[in-house]
């Protein structure tokens, strides 16, 4: 059994294989030896959030992690899918706040397909949705002038070449 | 630096740095870095209280548009009320910004803390899972996030996107990504930049134009301003270099090609920018290229277009049915699943009031919201198709029982002598056991006809001996009114005539009225408070449209009278056994014209003939006689049904061989074959037939005129 220990101090004692969701976490389990018995500080990451990347690491343990450089490796012309498992949608219907946290926790904790998870989430928020709708979604300022606004539905230069 | 994760950090330093493709997440990241567009945390600090906001003021134009650029790829525009923080002086530019573009509710939106806090690779890994006409609107959302999609450097970015789009052929030479995007997924008129107007999408003008806006484009066959009288105006029209597009701008089929006078000016202006004739041709050839590029790659994007709208639709028609199978799981749950199955399947299918309903054939998903929104209303709708289904079962069973009734009932009917009152079937359905019968039968209970048959035997002879009482006195009631001392038995006297007021006074003797259509006719048939009735098209008997007649019955007893009879006691049917010659002697014709002659009739004819008119009864020789009947023809009528055989009262038309035929068929024990085989006329066989007292006075019999034949010379004596 790992011990984590979260940003507000609190202790968690889970399984290896599932910590070992995280790239992170495996790698410096890897570094401190089998028998340490020292509890993991996890500084950038709340106990809310680290039992709820704890039920997902718990739910898709076992599965195969992706290969180190499946990041870099893949070839990015492929068609992305925006396509989130049943189990994972329901998982990461959470609000706002909670999404930010969790994309951040699995960017930290490397859990590439919990991040992949919260991305798509993310894209798919943003998806069909008018500029205005968008701003709305996720509080954006429309720092445009009206007069900028109607300028850039016109405009679609690269900004080098304005 | 540039703002990237510790996750991918150590990936590329694992991987080492060059072997990356050229278009991963971790290249644009690098492209974007360059631009220092991203922040790292002490940026945001910087942001946050930076001192320098005032002194851009201060600062020259030149550099303060610098700094602004770069303010705009540094500075985030969040505000910063709501997080706890306190939120920074206010920049000039600011100040100028007006108050509705600076209005922001509730806590740090998602999508700016993701563009502030977190790793600029993480927010590259989100947008390459969006398509080229969401980076589009993102890049429109805010300064920052234009500043970072809008960069050539993210041209990656836009690639990944656009593959994300299947099917969708490659960027053009001639457009960038942005611009392709704007081409492909902006759906706004991009002359006059309104929406849902219709646009047509002109690929080979790389531009999208409302149905109106259309006009303003010259046409490419005609318009001479189009190709002008430039140098270049016969190049255009020999090589063909110029875009045109095939739109239908009118309402009819018709379609016009047009053409797009800032590309010809254009190229008018490059041309004339050439200064040898070698570069002119080179020019013209490497136009004429481009221009065979161009329209490939619109029909490619035509094809592409077309595909997408129809799996557009496709995926819109998926999202309805599963929004009503939703719906239809969500109605089992409360029970009218049912209901609404019995909607779609039903005969109406094709109008189908459920899967048309404006809640249910949405192309959205149902949500539990929604759900609660709409189910009311659905509810409402389906237990009103219930209520209105149970009440058409129900009147298509009852109608369907009263059919069958009316059906038995008729074929009694047949069997009877109608010479005595019969009741209609709606008499009869008013009447509480069969109204029980029809009503209260159990609908999951068979009525069946020797059912119905059998209670009509048992219950019959009762009401109508009941009826029958109630609606002879009715009639001497009526009779009272004229005769006060009229009784039953004055009703069969011929001199006893009723009239119908709803049909301009027809006459009717006993029991004619018992027939007649208007005292008849169900006038219930469009009620719904009666329970049987609307079902039928004869209702009871009724009184209401009949009157004694005190013209007709003048007439008869005038006719009467000329017959030596007395009127007091003589029957109708006296008159008819005695059945007189009647000549009107009116009507009697000069024999020059083509209908000469004279004018004769039976009874009862004469009771309908014009009261002014001279009539002569009975008053002609025994000779002339034995003429005039030897030259009438067989009776006729213009009804059919009009006689009914006198032994088993079924009804018969006027032809004497069909009479005979009966008579031979059913009744040869009755009648004596030699007497019947030779006759000619109906009239010969008055025994074997009664009229059918269902047919108006009028159609019984036909007058005829007879024409004595001139005297001939005498014959010539032979010498």
């Amino acid at each position: 059994m790992i011990v984590l220990k979260t940003s507000d101090n609190e202790t968690f004692t889970v399984e290896r294989d599932v910590a070992e969701r995280s790239v992170l976490i495996k790698n410096m389990l890897d570094d401190i030896g089998e028998n340490s018995e020292q509890a993991i500080p996890l500084p950038n990451v709340n106990s809310s959030v680290l039992k709820k990347v704890l039920e997902y690491c718990e739910h898709h343990r076992g599965e195969p992690l992706p290969a180190a450089d499946a990041d870099t490796s893949q070839d990015d012309t492929r068609k992305r899918t925006t396509d989130i498992s049943e189990w994972d949608q329901k998982f990461i219907t959470v609000d706002q706040e909670m999404l930010f946290e969790i994309i951040l926790a699995a960017n930290y904790l490397d859990i590439k397909s919990l991040l992949d998870v919260g991305c798509k989430t993310v894209a798919n928020m943003i998806k069909g949705k008018t500029p205005e709708e968008i701003r709305k979604l996720f509080n954006i300022v429309n720092d445009f002038t009206p007069e900028e606004e109607a300028q850039i539905k016109k405009e679609n230069e690269w900004a080098e070449d304005r | 630096m540039a703002r990237r994760s510790e996750r991918l950090q150590g990936k590329k330093d694992a991987l080492g740095e060059p072997q990356m493709h050229e278009m991963t997440v971790g290249t644009v990241l690098d492209s974007i870095g360059g631009l220092k567009r991203a922040r790292d945390e002490e940026d945001n600090q910087d942001y946050d209280e930076d001192p320098d906001d005032n002194r851009d003021d201060e600062e020259s134009p030149k550099r303060r548009r610098k700094r602004s650029k770069k303010a705009v790829s540094a500075k985030s525009s969040v505000p910063l009320s709501g997080t706890g923080e306190q939120p920074p002086e206010p920049s000039t530019k600011r100040q100028r910004m007006p108050e509705e573009f600076r209005k922001v509710r509730g806590r740090l939106g998602l999508l700016e803390r993701l563009a502030k806090d977190v790793p600029l690779d993480v927010i590259l890994e989100v947008f390459c899972y969006l398509d080229p006409g969401d980076l589009l609107r993102l890049a429109r959302t805010s300064k920052d996030l234009r500043s970072i999609l809008m960069s050539k450097s993210s041209e990656s970015i836009w690639c990944i996107a656009r593959g994300n789009v299947e099917g969708l052929p490659p960027c053009p030479v001639d457009l960038n990504e942005p611009q392709y995007a704007h081409l492909l997924f902006e759906s706004y008129c991009h002359i006059c930049m309104h929406s849902g107007r219709r646009e047509t999408i002109l690929w080979k003008f790389r531009m999208r134009s409302c149905r109106k806006c259309l006009w303003t484009f010259p046409s490419a066959w005609i318009d001479d301003a189009y190709y002008g009288d430039h140098p270049l105006g016969a190049a255009y029209r020999h090589l063909d270099i110029l875009p045109r597009e095939s739109v239908k701008r009118r309402s009819s089929h018709r379609r016009d090609q047009i053409g797009h006078t800032e590309i010809a000016e254009r190229h008018k202006t490059e041309y004339d920018a050439l200064e040898t004739e070698d570069d002119r041709k080179a020019w013209l050839t490497r136009k004429s290229e481009e221009r065979l590029a161009i329209t490939k790659h619109s029909e490619l994007c035509e094809r592409w277009y077309r595909a997408r709208l129809e799996d557009r639709a496709d995926e819109l028609n998926d999202i309805r049915m599963e929004r009503k199978e939703a719906i239809l799981t969500r109605l089992d749950e409360i029970g009218w699943r049912d209901e609404a199955e019995k909607i779609m399947d039903g005969p109406f299918h094709h109008i189908d009031p459920f899967s048309n309903h404006k809640s249910v054939k949405q192309s959205k998903k149902l949500t539990d919201h929604g759900w609660h929104y709409i189910k009311d209303e659905l509810v409402k709708l389906l237990s009103d198709h219930k209520a209105a289904r149970v009440a058409q079962e129900r009147s298509r069973l009852l109608s369907s029982r009263v059919s069958s009734f009316q059906k038995i009932y008729n074929v009694i009917l047949s069997e009877y002598d109608l010479r005595n009152p019969f009741p209609t079937v709606g008499d009869i359905l008013v009447n509480k056991v069969f109204e029980a019968l029809i009503w209260d039968t159990p609908e999951d209970e068979a009525l069946t006809d020797a059912t119905i048959r059998s209670k009509l035997l048992e219950h019959l002879p009762g009401i109508i001996a009941e009826w029958r009482a109630a609606k002879i006195q009715e009639l001497v009631e009526i009779m009272k009114k004229s005769h006060p001392t009229a009784t039953a038995d004055d009703l069969h006297l011929a001199t006893t005539v009723f009239e119908c007021k709803a049909c301009y006074g027809n006459p009717l003797y006993y029991p004619q009225m018992f027939y007649h259509r208007c005292c008849i006719h169900n006038r219930n048939l469009r009620l719904n408070n009666e329970r049987v009735l609307p079902f039928i098209c004869d209702g009871p008997w009724t009184s209401t449209s009949i009157d004694f007649s005190d013209r007709y019955s003048n007439r008869a007893r005038t006719i009467v009278e000329a017959c030596s009879v007395d009127p007091t006691t003589t029957t109708y049917n006296d008159i008819c056994a005695a059945n007189p010659l009647i000549e009107c002697l009116t009507c009697k014709r000069d024999p020059h014209v083509w209908d000469a002659g004279r004018y004769f009739m039976r009874w009862p004819l004469p009771i309908l003939h014009d009261s002014g008119h001279d009539l002569n009864v009975n008053n002609l020789g025994e000779e002339e006689g034995k003429n005039i009947v030897a030259f009438e023809p067989s009776i006729r009528s213009e009804s059919c049904s009009s006689i009914c055989c006198a032994y088993c009262h079924k009804e018969q038309t006027t032809s004497i061989s069909s009479l005979i035929l009966h008579l031979k068929d059913e009744h040869i024990d009755i009648i004596d074959l030699e007497e019947v085989k030779d006759c000619h006329k109906l009239q010969e066989l008055r025994q074997h037939w009664y009229w059918n007292p269902v047919i108006l006075l009028k159609w019984m019999g036909q007058p005829f005129r007879y024409k004595e034949l001139p005297q001939l010379p005498a014959p010539l004596a032979l010498e």
